[in-house]
């Protein structure tokens, strides 16, 4: 490896991000006994319990990153998730549908997150306001549609059964040497890794991730360039509605239970974990591998506290530098940048 | 002859308006801790039920979120539009003194549930004491545990006075009762009323604690939560979860035999008995309610009144009881 290329890698948020998840691995894995990673197998019970708390993290994390790179905010993405799944297994349990099979309710989910993402994309593409101001109010109205309009109730034990074995679904199954408990890799992680590969493809190998690049970049010159910038946001807008919708069931199916309001705060978890990725505040920078590390760091934080020894209060206190460590980066890297 | 009808017409009614206010119909507001859950919604449906039958409007206004400063901004709002009683169930107990002492200055007649030890109340209600509730869940769950073997206590937040009391209450009973019972080093953890994050605590405590064999959690989150995470565990049998919970939520762990019992009390007839009691106060019947006083609900036709320990007495009922795989279908919520 060249020096010059190891200046370049040494400027990124990621390598910081990476130096740090592996340190907490080596410290969680030596407080707690050696039970992170047991060798030769690959998998503990520990580390299936923080790659599960990843699937849903790391999912909405992938659409929080898109909308960042083309230089917005998305606040809304929980309540269209909360929205579109509370009132598909609404639907399910009332027609009596998705008893075998989820499918259904899969769809049905993306589709009604993609007209409320279109909702987004229509404001905000044609009228150009700030994104964050939008999807604020979208947020706010969406919730009161699920709450206050249709007045959707929780669904706990009578959720369709299809839901809940998919959600049990698993690709690895074993026992802990030492106290025989089960554990089990649940089939969703797979969905984490597809979504993974399909947005690392868009962002680096379309027209469409240049154009997110290009307007976050610089949306004046991005339009000069060629780009429609107005037909990429309202893509952009509702294809995140479609995938929150899709986000949102796949936790309803790993919780056996669907929350109205399980989601509401969700954004502010996210954002922050996206920023410390290395997502720029201001657009047009922000990678899947970032992202997916500093995801990584938070669910294996939030998914070790007890075994470290550390009180509940001081999870809140960690998020609270998260947030600020993440922006603080980020805009002291978009400063060198300008010079 | 359209202008005398109209005209009688007029006068009726604002006869019948003055006739309204002589009679003094209160105006009433109901705050709980959080809007949108079952237990909530139970809640609600209860107070919708006391308002029709007794034909009295009644303001149900709460946050969306478990949060303190929501619920405290929500009632001082309420406070100053004017109402005469205030009913409410606190997140925050301490951060509710100041706006029910600002609405008592205004006269405003303040009844909590969940909170007896609050000051600046005219009542607190519960439907039992805190010592009575927290023995009942530890004697449930140590007569599943076989009375022997490592515990530990959950509640949604360590803030939540009442849920508190009940685990500290329920410490003591095993302490007295139960001396195979070892409560572990963490003590206590707080799910902040998650039914994921109890199951994420269950599955780290289980990892901390490889002997851990029964949780006593307090708020409707912890017992279904903590089960699912048995459940995948394959632990149903060998560790045991309690704590307070609605029976449609926990029917299928009920049924499958990962948890035995939970608790459960009506919150819905509470907070009939907290609107009945602000009642009897703002209509003069009571100056002062006293031990034996009837206020007007199964398990509190005869209350219990209690020192909350700062010289404030507080009213209680008798109602508490076991939900188990054979009534759990009873309840119909």
């Amino acid at each position: 490896m060249n020096t010059a290329k190891l200046k370049r890698m040494t400027r990124r948020t990621e390598f910081y991000m990476l130096i740090v998840l592996i340190l907490l691995i080596a410290l969680v894995q030596v407080r707690s006994g050696g039970k992170l990673i047991a060798l030769p197998g690959v998998f503990t019970r520990l580390n299936v319990t923080v790659l599960r708390t990843m699937v849903v993290d790391g999912m909405f994390a992938m659409c929080s990153l898109v909308v960042m790179i083309s230089g917005g905010f998305d606040l809304s993405f929980p309540a269209i998730a909360a929205l579109s799944y509370s009132l598909t297994t609404t639907l399910c349990l009332n027609n009596g549908w998705c008893q075998s099979s989820p499918i259904a309710g899969l769809l049905l989910a993306m589709a009604i997150g993609w007209v409320l993402g279109m909702l987004n994309g229509w404001i905000i593409s044609n009228f150009k306001l700030n994104t964050m101001i939008v999807t604020l109010g979208t947020q706010t109205f969406f919730t009161g549609i699920s709450m206050g309009l249709l007045k959707l109730k929780e669904i706990t034990s009578t959720l369709p059964e299809g839901f809940k074995a998919f959600g049990k679904l698993y690709i690895f199954e074993s026992a802990d040497p030492a106290s025989g408990i089960r554990f089990t890799l649940s089939a969703m992680v797979l969905f984490l890794i597809a979504l993974c590969a399909i947005v690392s493809f868009i962002l680096n190998k379309t027209m469409f991730g240049r154009a997110l690049y290009a307007i976050g970049g610089n949306e004046v010159s991005a339009e000069r360039a060629g780009y429609n910038v107005k037909r990429t946001k309202f893509l952009l807008y509702s294809a995140v509605g479609a995938l929150a919708g899709f986000i949102g069931m796949i936790r309803v199916c790993m919780e056996s239970q669907s929350i109205p309001k399980a989601m509401v705060g969700k954004e502010m978890t996210i954002i922050p974990a996206v920023i410390l990725g290395g997502a720029s505040i201001y657009g047009g920078e922000g990678t899947v591998f970032g992202t997916v590390v500093a995801v990584g760091i938070i669910s294996l934080v939030s998914n070790s506290m007890l075994i470290l020894g550390i009180d509940t209060y001081w999870q809140q206190f960690f998020n609270g530098l998260v947030i600020l460590v993440g922006v603080t980066v980020s805009a002291l890297q978009a400063k060198r940048q300008k010079h | 002859m359209k202008k005398i009808i109209a005209a009688v017409l007029a006068i009726m009614m604002i006869l019948s308006l003055v006739a309204a206010v002589a009679e003094g119909t209160p105006r009433i507001a109901y705050v709980p801790k959080v809007i949108g859950q079952p237990w909530w919604d139970h809640v609600q449906q209860g107070v919708e039920q006391w308002a029709a039958d007794n034909g009295i409007d009644v303001i149900y206004k709460g946050g969306t979120t478990v949060d303190a400063a929501e619920q405290v901004q929500i009632m001082t709002d309420l406070v100053n539009q004017g109402i005469d009683i205030l009913c409410f169930s606190p997140n925050d107990p301490d951060a509710c003194e100041e706006i029910c002492k600002q609405a008592r200055e205004k006269g405003i007649i303040v009844i909590a549930t969940e909170a007896s030890g609050m000051e600046n109340v005219d009542y607190d209600i519960e439907a039992f004491d805190e010592a009575g509730l927290g023995a009942f869940l530890m004697d449930e769950l140590a007569a599943q545990m076989g009375e022997e073997g490592e515990y530990i206590t959950m509640v949604g937040s360590m803030t939540m006075e009442s849920q508190n009391n009940w685990a500290d209450a329920a410490v003591a009973r095993a302490e007295e009762a139960y001396p195979n019972l070892v409560l572990v080093d963490d003590k206590r953890v707080e799910d902040n009323s998650d039914a994921q994050e109890a199951y994420n605590l269950t599955m780290q405590l289980k990892e901390k604690y490889p002997n851990l064999k029964g949780i006593l959690g307090t708020g409707s989150f912890d017992a279904p939560g903590a089960a699912r995470a048995i459940e995948e565990m394959g632990l149903t049998g060998q560790m045991f979860a309690i704590s307070v919970a609605m029976p449609a939520e926990v029917s299928d762990y009920l049924i499958s035999g990962t948890l035995k019992s939970v608790a459960l009390w009506d919150a819905s007839v509470t907070a009939k008995v907290q609107l009945n009691c602000a009642m009897a106060l703002f209509n003069g019947q009571a100056e002062k309610i006293e031990e034996g006083t009837d206020l007007l609900e199964e398990g509190y036709h005869s209350v219990h009144i209690a020192d909350n320990g700062k010289g404030k007495d507080f009213i209680y009922g008798d109602g508490y009881l076991a939900v188990t795989v054979d009534n759990w279908e009873s309840f119909g919520f």
